[in-house]
């Protein structure tokens, strides 16, 4: 009978049990930076929010005085820390209802993100 | 027959093994290290997070109001009190008229929201105890939208004085440690102003 000398790893079996193990790190750090990510955009919703809500507010409100936005319609502001772009767009949803749209535009990372928020005003002319 | 010695490990060997064990342990060490970094920042609030909260909180509290003859809306630069349709706690599910009063104390920095509801304050049993809803606040104003025909314009006051709810309010917040460029700023319409 033939004793077969096997005791110990063989270097193939450390390489293979290694790559196994970096798959499964790769994995542990996709999900890491996804949650990155998700936290990066949720601290950057929080920091604009305010401002696009009140913006939205401005435009609807000039909306309902004047039939039209107000200028700026546009420009840029810091806040938390980050800069941010903001425009506003008028629509018309129907004969006198109008559509405000604010945009929020920031950069996380390598990505551009964009927050829009709509809100609907209407005006009756007072001279009609 | 040449015996081969083969008991013990080359230098070869042991390079190679040391290798792979650093390089997995740094991996290791790595991913373990940067799991711990997510969770110290996931875990500390975001700036403003509050404030984003307390904002829609009142919103709400503005939209559920009503004009009433016997239960008016009162405001100055740091109190707004006025009646909102909201679940009664004696009721069980129904709802019923209450009250709600928001205010300001610049001295503890803190804004406190109160609410009341009616058929509890027929019975004496007003439960009116304030609740912290904001800290930190360094100043706070709150202001009043509404048309003035004498201007023939829209205009803020920084008291309300009339009965029925204005067509706009106002919040000027700045927080402890911001400086005055960093005042937040909300308005909120009301809904049923104007009718």
């Amino acid at each position: 009978m033939m004793k077969k000398k096997a005791r110990g790893f063989t270097l193939l079996e450390v390489l293979a049990a290694t790559a196994v193990l970096s798959v499964g790190t790769l994995y542990m750090y996709q999900s890491y930076f996804s949650v990155l990510r998700a936290f990066d955009y949720c601290s950057g919703y929080i920091a604009s929010s305010n401002f696009l809500q009140e913006k939205l507010w401005e435009g609807v409100d000039s909306v309902r005085r004047e039939g039209g936005l107000g200028s700026p319609v546009s420009g840029d502001f810091t806040a938390g820390g980050r800069q941010f772009v903001w425009n506003m767009a008028l629509g018309k949803a129907s004969d006198r209802v109008y559509e405000v749209t604010v945009a929020v535009d920031w950069k996380s990372g390598k990505q551009e993100i964009e927050l829009s928020r709509t809100a609907y005003a209407s005006y009756e002319n007072p001279t009609e | 027959m040449r015996i081969r010695r083969n008991n013990g490990i080359t230098l070869i060997e042991l390079l190679i093994v040391s290798v792979i064990i650093s390089v997995v342990g740094l991996a290791i060490y790595s991913s373990f290290a940067g799991g711990l970094k997510v969770w110290k920042r996931v875990n500390t609030a975001i700036e403003g997070e509050d404030l984003v909260l307390f904002f829609a909180r009142f919103s709400q509290d503005l939209r559920a109001t009503v004009p009433l003859k016997s239960n008016v809306f009162l405001g100055s630069e740091d109190t707004m009190e006025f009646p909102v349709v909201a679940g009664s706690r004696r009721m069980g599910l129904a709802s019923s008229v209450g009250r709600v009063a928001y205010v300001f104390h610049p001295e503890a920095g803190t804004l406190t929201r109160s609410e009341q509801d009616y058929s509890a304050i027929f019975v004496g049993t007003g439960d009116k105890d304030p609740r912290e809803v904001l800290r930190g606040v360094a100043e706070l104003r709150m202001s009043y939208y509404c048309f003035d025909p004498e201007a023939g314009g829209f205009v803020w006051l920084d008291k309300w004085p009339y009965l029925r709810p204005p067509l706009a309010v106002r919040m000027e917040v700045r927080r402890a440690g911001k400086s005055e460029e960093d005042i937040v700023r909300r308005s909120f319409f009301i809904p049923v102003a104007g009718s």
